[in-house]
């Protein structure tokens, strides 16, 4: 691990944000392989009741834990509050699946590097997709223009975790939702609070693994529903 | 008077009782003065059975127990609302104290050599940093 750091230039400006929710058998190793390039890697195992925290510890990430379950939304808060305490410059949030790579992370680092905005969105129609299974592309496609509709942004994907951004934007973004809509609550928080951001193409890993775990069709019902109302109550 | 209309006079009384009562310091005085009309109205509801009947028939419904559970479909409808949003304030009430236990218990960052202009360290959360719940 130490060689490891040694011989590859590991980056220390970027906190890996990795909220996990019963990920116990892929958690070592999307932890492990992160640490490689990332010296700041924090993962909220939000009240996980196999391994995964236990897991966790081996990788060298800062594990934190939340006593019960609440949510991805919530972990992924826990993570940016917590995370503004490191001497870092750029926040990541990253899936605990192993379906974002580290390499995509280094290229919105760099894009942020080169040209400044608030927050860098991995998107998966600009990129090369691993095997997008057909029935997916199409819901992913109606979340797209779902959520451009309801927030007034021009994005190519939504609901995708990969987002790079800075301290002004872990600093005020205040996830409220606890739940599977903080995508969207993100891209609204966007839209309100005006950050500038730039999409860049990321390759997403189908694995079996990933898509059994991913969100269902029915829960888009969920997700139009919660933003509906949320648009309603709290404007 | 028939036992059914004390029966039901007995349970309104009762309840808007204990609703005054269990809620005197919280709950605004509009929704007392809801709570009270609604008593009076039920009141004279089961006193006078006609009541409805002629009530039902000024707004276009034909009889006044189709006016009553009109009403009931909207008041049920409105507490179902209101009970969602209530417990959506609740759970992020509840993220914030689980949040607050994380972020006690989590470890001190063991700090890297670290980036130009990077702040401060922030201290952990203690109680007078948390912010009350608007």
């Amino acid at each position: 691990m130490y060689f490891d750091r040694l011989l590859t230039m590991s980056v220390t400006d970027t906190v890996l944000i990795v909220p996990a929710f019963n990920e116990g058998s892929v958690i070592t190793s999307t932890l492990s392989e992160a640490r490689r390039v990332f010296d700041y890697v924090v993962c909220v195992d939000d009240g996980s009741s196999d391994d995964t925290y236990e897991n966790a510890q081996a990788s060298g990430a800062i594990i934190l834990r939340h006593v019960v379950n609440l949510g991805q939304g919530a972990a992924l808060q826990t993570g940016i509050e917590y995370a503004q305490r490191l001497p870092v410059s750029y926040f990541v949030s990253f899936d605990a699946d192993g379906q974002h790579s580290c390499d995509d992370v280094l290229a919105m680092r760099q894009s942020m590097i080169d040209d400044p905005v608030d927050v860098v969105l991995g998107s998966r129609f600009l990129g090369t997709s691993q095997s997008i299974p057909k029935a997916r592309r199409i819901l992913l496609r109606a979340a797209v223009l779902f959520s451009n509709l309801t927030s007034g942004l021009k994005l190519t994907d939504a609901h995708n975790g990969l987002r790079l951004f800075n301290r002004h934007v872990a600093q005020t973004i205040c996830l409220q939702d606890i739940g599977y809509r903080h995508a969207s609550e993100f891209t609204e928080k966007i839209a309100k609070n005006q950050y500038t951001y730039r999409e860049l193409p990321v390759t997403i890993r189908y694995s079996d693994y990933s898509l059994a775990k991913g969100q269902s069709a029915l829960n888009a019902v969920n997700i139009v529903a919660d933003t509906l109302t949320a648009k309603v109550l709290q404007r | 008077m028939i036992v059914i209309q004390i029966l039901l006079i007995t349970a309104v009384v009762a309840t808007m009782f204990y609703f005054l009562r269990s809620y005197s310091s919280r709950t605004r005085a509009l929704t007392k003065i809801v709570a009270i009309l609604f008593a009076i109205l039920a009141i004279s509801a089961i006193l006078f059975p006609d009541l409805t009947g002629i009530l039902a028939r000024l707004v276009g419904v034909g009889r006044g127990t189709d006016l009553v559970l009109y009403c009931l479909v909207v008041v049920v409808a409105f507490m179902v609302v209101n009970d969602n949003l209530h417990r959506r304030r609740e759970e992020q009430r509840f993220a914030k104290l689980i949040r607050h236990i994380t972020l006690m218990e989590a470890p001190q960052p063991i700090l890297m050599e670290s980036c130009e202009d990077s702040p401060a360290i922030e201290p952990p959360l203690t109680e007078e940093t948390i912010a009350p719940t608007a």
